[in-house]
């Protein structure tokens, strides 16, 4: 083996390399220090607590589905007053436009008179 | 094989301490791109063969060279402390030749070896040097580039090459012993 290296040498770079690398360097800019949301974000058990969170409250919203405070129709109907004088067609049309929620009329472009 | 050594038979010895190399890393991890031009000066021949002999290719060793140092200019201030800084840089050009390796869809082969006196005789033992070791898994070729060519350690190899030491041990032994069959004992 020692013969080989002593009779041997390995190619010289190419002349123009060195100008082509350390242009090539010249165009690069460090990447700037981590902020503090990628540190965190970094963190493996951070982002899996932060996705069992979301898991958990996608949960809670979507299989649960708890009530939420004021959003049932007799909420909302106790929250109309007495004294409150409206046409009771409108009234009931509605009562039930906001407890079918907006899903029920966004497909439904005109009230025709019939509704009213 | 430019940088910091001198040559002996078959051996390369470190004539400078690594301090200087440290030095410069601390620069480059202040974000001082300069150093990397001094870097580039001590270790294009070396990182350059390393590539050559992994890939096979001039142009490919050429572009595994300027990746090295883009990746350095681009983590430049965040490369931590460097214990090894020769050691550092041969095992991001290592990695690097993987990803070329990975890519590629040719397999070329250039000159691995010149010879140190232009004589056609060597011209001509220079080639057939060459392809015994482009025959050589790239593996072993690589070991045998580190370990003989540049002086590494066996324990160095294997940390550039990310094996154990048994594994860079024995891709050098196989490497030699095949390169051995081929050109007798005398070499």
């Amino acid at each position: 083996m020692n013969l080989w290296i002593k009779n041997f040498r390995v190619p010289d770079p190419p002349e123009d390399l060195r100008t082509r690398v350390l242009n090539a360097v010249r165009n690069q800019h460090p990447i700037p220090e981590l902020t503090l949301a990628d540190k965190i974000w970094m963190n493996r058990g951070l982002r899996v607590s932060w996705l069992a969170s979301v898991l958990v409250l996608a949960f809670f919203l979507i299989v649960w589905n708890p009530p939420i405070h004021g959003s049932s129709t007799e909420e909302k109907k106790a929250e109309i007053p007495e004294n409150y004088e409206v046409d009771p067609v409108l009234q009931k049309w509605l009562l039930e436009y906001r407890s079918h929620g907006m899903f029920a009329q966004t497909s439904r472009n005109t009230i025709h008179a019939e509704d009213l | 094989m430019t940088g910091e050594s001198v040559w002996t038979p078959g051996l390369v010895i470190e004539s400078k301490d690594t301090t200087d190399l440290k030095v410069l890393f601390d620069r480059l991890n202040r974000a001082d791109l300069s150093a990397l031009e001094e870097i580039y000066d001590r270790f294009e021949g070396q990182l350059y063969g390393l590539a050559l002999w992994r890939t096979r290719s001039r142009s490919d060793a050429a572009d595994v060279v300027q990746e090295v140092f883009v990746r350095l200019a681009r983590h430049a201030g965040r490369l931590g402390e460097v214990r090894n800084p020769r050691a550092y840089l041969l095992k991001t050009a290592h990695r690097i030749c993987i990803d070329f390796l990975r890519k590629r869809k040719q397999d070329p082969s250039d000159l691995l070896v010149e010879p140190v006196s232009p004589q056609p005789e060597n011209l001509f033992r220079a080639m057939e040097f060459s392809q015994v070791l482009s025959r050589l898994p790239s593996r072993q070729r690589e070991a045998i580039y580190l370990h003989y060519f540049l002086g590494f350690s066996l324990k160095e190899v294997a940390e550039i090459t990310g094996v154990s030491l048994f594994t860079a041990a024995s891709r050098c032994r196989l490497g030699v012993k095949k390169l051995k069959e081929h050109f007798g004992e005398e070499s």
